[in-house]
């Protein structure tokens, strides 16, 4: 029972606890260059989350053989060649995507999301954990970028996935379809995203007065606490 | 000694050459699986853009190897394939310039009368919404029905669009602009060089 618990709070972990994007701030460069539109923002998460997948997996499956010292060019050698996989298959079958990712498709190679999780995670733990934990912090990357893109999507170009809404009664504010537009929502979304996780931390401690200063001179601790 | 440094050493490149030359099989196969799709997809957006381009037009045959291809006098535009329709509604041409971000490449479709049909930029490496503005259809429309251009920069062009308005150039674009007047330029050369 706990190790299942303990496998499905590595699956979460990457969704909002510790998303890639809004709370460790790693991944940006995609995140802004990718989100004009949710078409092209999801289609970067799908192909960087098969990536942190595989080689999350494979990464883990190899580590007692890697020596420490090339740990780094390994990595690498194999994220490249699950990237530039991707490439093909999304070049063959996918064109338009392919197109619309262009030049921050090879870029996933050097993702610092990628590389991060291989270096923290998948070196340390086996491939059930490790793809788990890709699965998560792949997700985790899709959502925001699926976020930011329908917030820059919606009132930049006042469609959303291509479907006209906005765009029916009033023009679309073209500057959040540049890169400025791309910085102001982020650091709007991230700025929400830190509230709403700060606050829900306060309240937990709130309920249980985990890490107060004062919890032992408080007269208002439930009995527990006393004992 | 001897067992610490080939543990130290020896190894870890073993088992690096090892990984890289897995990695490369693996990337192998796929080539070989994707590749013929890929081909396959270029063969038909170009066939695609050839009847955008020349709505006329049945089939084309490809008669690059058969003519000789020209080139604009700097050498920044060449043509590199020709193809004729079939039912002899003219021809498109495939030119590649050199614009602001490196090679753009573009097809100009040409009737028997040698009147434009039609522009597209079919690959370019220009900064998206500045060099690409010039690349949308309304700005390319203005190409449409000229058969001949006074000058190989937009800047200079005193030819009258279709509709009898001056030609424009979109400025803060003008190099990306430049690079596709320059290959309409060299397209109706090519043109008049088969003896259209």
């Amino acid at each position: 029972m706990n190790k299942a618990m303990h496998r499905l709070s590595i699956l979460t972990n990457g969704l909002v606890k510790e998303n890639p994007v809004l709370i460790l701030a790693i991944g940006t460069c995609p995140t802004l260059a990718t989100t004009t539109s949710v078409m092209t923002g999801l289609g970067m998460g799908l192909s960087a989350t098969a990536v942190l997948i595989c080689s999350n997996t494979v990464i883990s499956l190899l580590r007692r053989i890697i020596p420490d010292k090339v740990r780094i060019p390994c990595f690498i050698t194999v994220i490249a060649g699950f990237v530039t996989i991707v490439q093909m298959l999304l070049k063959a079958y996918v064109p338009s995507l392919y197109d619309a990712l262009g030049i921050y498709l090879p870029l996933i190679v050097v993702n610092c999301i990628i590389l991060g999780r291989a270096e923290m995670f998948a070196c340390k733990n086996g491939p059930l954990d490790s793809a788990l934990d890709g699965i998560g912090m792949g997700l985790g990357f899709t959502l925001a970028l699926v976020g930011i893109g329908s917030i820059r999507e919606f009132l930049g170009s006042g469609t959303w996935c291509g479907i006209p809404l906005l765009s029916r009664f009033m023009p679309g504010m073209g500057i959040l379809t540049l890169v400025p537009g791309g910085f102001f929502v982020f650091a709007l979304v991230m700025a929400a995203v830190q509230y709403a996780s700060r606050k829900t931390k306060h309240r937990s401690r709130k309920k249980t007065c985990e890490g107060c200063a004062f919890a032992g001179a408080c007269h208002e601790l439930p009995a527990k606490t006393e004992a | 000694m001897k067992v610490v440094r080939s543990k130290e050493f020896i190894s870890p490149i073993i088992i690096l050459v090892s990984i890289c030359l897995i990695v490369s099989l693996a990337l192998a196969a796929t080539c070989y699986a994707a590749t013929p799709v890929i081909e396959a997809n270029a063969l038909a957006s170009s066939m695609e853009s050839r009847i955008r381009l020349l709505a006329e037009a049945d089939s084309f045959s490809d008669i690059t190897t058969s003519t000789p291809l020209v080139s604009s006098e700097d050498g920044k535009a060449e043509v590199s394939e020709v193809f004729e329709a079939e039912n002899g509604a003219g021809y498109v041409m495939t030119v590649t310039t050199s614009s602001f971000g490196g090679k753009l490449t573009m097809m100009v479709g040409i009737n028997s009368d040698g009147a434009v049909t039609g522009v597209e930029v079919t690959d370019h490496s220009d900064t998206a919404g500045i060099g690409t503005k010039d690349q949308e259809p309304d700005y390319l429309a203005q190409y449409d029905g000229l058969s001949s251009l006074t000058s190989t920069n937009v800047k200079k062009e005193k030819a009258v669009t279709a509709d009898g308005s001056a030609f424009e150039y979109i400025s803060g674009a003008s190099v990306s602009g430049s690079a596709i007047h320059l290959g309409v330029y060299t397209a109706l050369e090519q043109f008049a060089a088969i003896g259209g």
